[in-house]
């Protein structure tokens, strides 16, 4: 095969998976308002994608936060700036760090899990038998697990952004910079647009996991191996989709943005 | 008396591979219907076509007296799905959700029943009526073959549906317990007077049961009678596979031959 023709089939791949996403997305998110799905999974999905991210979010939001304060805390004292080394870590942390970081632990725990799940219900004909009983399987499935991704992707986004100011301020507190100095940073240099742009970031990361990872489930080949791919797959474009939709998100907020303060 | 299902002339592919070449069959109120054949002759794809699980590509069927083809709506056939019951082959049972959980799914979202002693006391009939008192609270992993089969066919059955699918309900049992489901779905689909197609390739399950016998054969129905017929028929596709043996076809060719 030239490799002409390899990028052309790659191609239509990318455009036809992205196409995939979009109609079972739209599918998912009409089923939330018109579609029959039992509120027992719904609550299950929040419990899941929630409460069970809470620990792997908090250690990797924590370590995060240590580290952008070992790495900025010299600089800082260098140029006598400590003043706002708490302000910039929470800065750094609710914009791009606490969401990213987020989107991807959650990619990786609850998207895989999420397209193994839909992948095992297909190949084991669970799919099908929704579909006899006249019900929508897609909205049946897949729009209890996007409505809770899109609300506990921003719940833990904060989560996260709390811990690892927690984190930078343990650092920084034991290496000669006071907390109310870090506070009034904090406090001063953060603006309200800045949270609002950190949630939204959490929001359609949310969405993007959800729509993705339940797509390459309900797309899933017959057998183990299929569900395998699958999964891989579902992980993989979650990652790739919230690292570029970061870049877009920090554009539209933050691009250019002269900051107060 | 009204058919059920008829299929008439009815076309299958996928990709380029014909399944289904011309199918003409139907299936009769409130009577078995044993639709055999080898393995990759058509059958599940017939089940399915029927299940509304697949697309129709070319013919005609009719469903509950419903004329269905390539243009027909699909909330049309949505709204038929809802007379039928339909038994997997892999029994197909939610695994998140308990027996009992599964056996009341149809009665909330099929018939919209939210009463929950109403849902609780059919759920224990039906369970009773497939012998598995008592176990409404367990998980689907925590059971036998034989028993997700049986909880399978409640599932099914237990909200009256017309029509009856089951997709070999039989393999890869043992033949005490083949034969043990083997009476339930007579019984219990005579006694709902549900009209039953069987889609299977156990001979001994399709004889004991059936009222009607189709065999399939290169996605086509090659023969059909009662087990009476069958037992004394001399057909050449019969005989093949009650024997297990090839059919040699008109051109000296073994159909399956390196296939």
């Amino acid at each position: 095969m030239s490799f002409f023709a390899w990028i052309g089939r790659w191609l239509l791949r990318f455009w036809g998976d992205l196409g995939a996403f979009a109609l079972y997305g739209c599918r998912m998110a009409c089923g939330i308002w018109g579609g029959r799905w039992g509120r027992r999974e719904f609550f299950e999905q929040l419990d899941r994608i929630g409460v069970g991210s809470l620990s792997m979010v908090a250690v990797t939001s924590a370590f995060s936060g240590m580290v952008m304060a070992v790495q900025t805390l010299d600089q800082f004292v260098r140029f006598g700036a400590t003043q706002y080394i708490g302000g910039v870590i929470a800065i750094t942390m609710v914009r791009e760090m606490s969401p990213v970081l987020t989107g991807l632990v959650v990619a990786g725990r609850v998207g895989a899990a999420m397209a193994a799940e839909i992948g095992s219900m297909k190949v084991t004909e669970q799919l099908d038998a929704l579909r006899g009983f006249g019900l929508d399987d897609v909205s049946f499935v897949g729009s209890p697990r996007l409505l809770a991704s899109c609300i506990m992707l921003p719940v833990l986004t904060v989560f996260s952004f709390a811990i690892s100011i927690l984190g930078a301020y343990l650092y920084v507190s034991t290496h000669g910079v006071s907390a109310f100095v870090f506070r009034r940073s904090v406090a001063v240099m953060l603006e309200p647009l800045d949270l609002y742009g950190g949630v939204t970031k959490g929001f359609v990361f949310g969405l993007l996991i959800a729509v993705s990872s339940c797509s390459e489930g309900f797309r899933a080949e017959t057998g183990a191996r299929g569900v395998g791919i699958a999964t891989t797959s579902a992980v993989i474009w979650s990652n790739m989709l919230i690292l570029a939709f970061n870049y877009l998100l920090s554009t539209l907020f933050f691009g250019g943005m002269p900051r107060g303060g | 008396m009204e058919h059920l299902v008829q299929l008439q002339n009815v076309t299958m592919s996928f990709g380029t591979k014909r399944v289904l070449s011309g199918v003409n069959m139907s299936v009769a109120p409130g009577g078995i219907t044993a639709l055999m054949g080898a393995s990759g002759c058509g059958k599940t794809t017939v089940l399915r076509l029927i299940a509304g699980l697949l697309g129709m590509q070319g013919g005609t069927l009719v469903l509950f007296g419903t004329h269905l083809d390539t243009e027909t709506n699909p909330e049309v056939i949505v709204a038929l799905r809802k007379r039928m019951g339909i038994v997997f082959q892999s029994s197909a049972l939610f695994d998140s959700l308990t027996v009992g959980e599964n056996v009341r799914f149809p009665l909330k979202f099929c018939l919209g029943i939210t009463d929950e002693n109403e849902l609780g006391a059919r759920v224990e009939r039906m369970l009773s009526q497939v012998e598995l008192e008592g176990i409404e609270k367990l998980y689907p992993a925590e059971l036998s073959g034989g028993m997700r089969r049986r909880v399978a066919i409640a599932r099914a059955l237990v909200y009256d549906p017309e029509l009856l699918l089951l997709d070999e309900p039989t393999t890869g049992l043992d033949p005490m317990t083949a034969r043990h489901i083997d009476r339930l779905v007579a019984s219990l689909g005579r006694r709902a007077g549900a009209g039953i197609l069987l889609v299977t390739h156990d001979l001994v399950s399709a004889l004991g049961v059936a009222d009607t016998i189709l065999l399939m054969e290169e996605g086509q129905i090659a023969w059909s009678g009662t087990p009476e017929e069958w037992h004394a028929t001399d057909d050449a596709c019969v005989r093949f596979f009650s024997k297990g043996m090839i059919p040699v076809t008109k051109g000296g060719e073994e159909p399956w031959n390196g296939n």
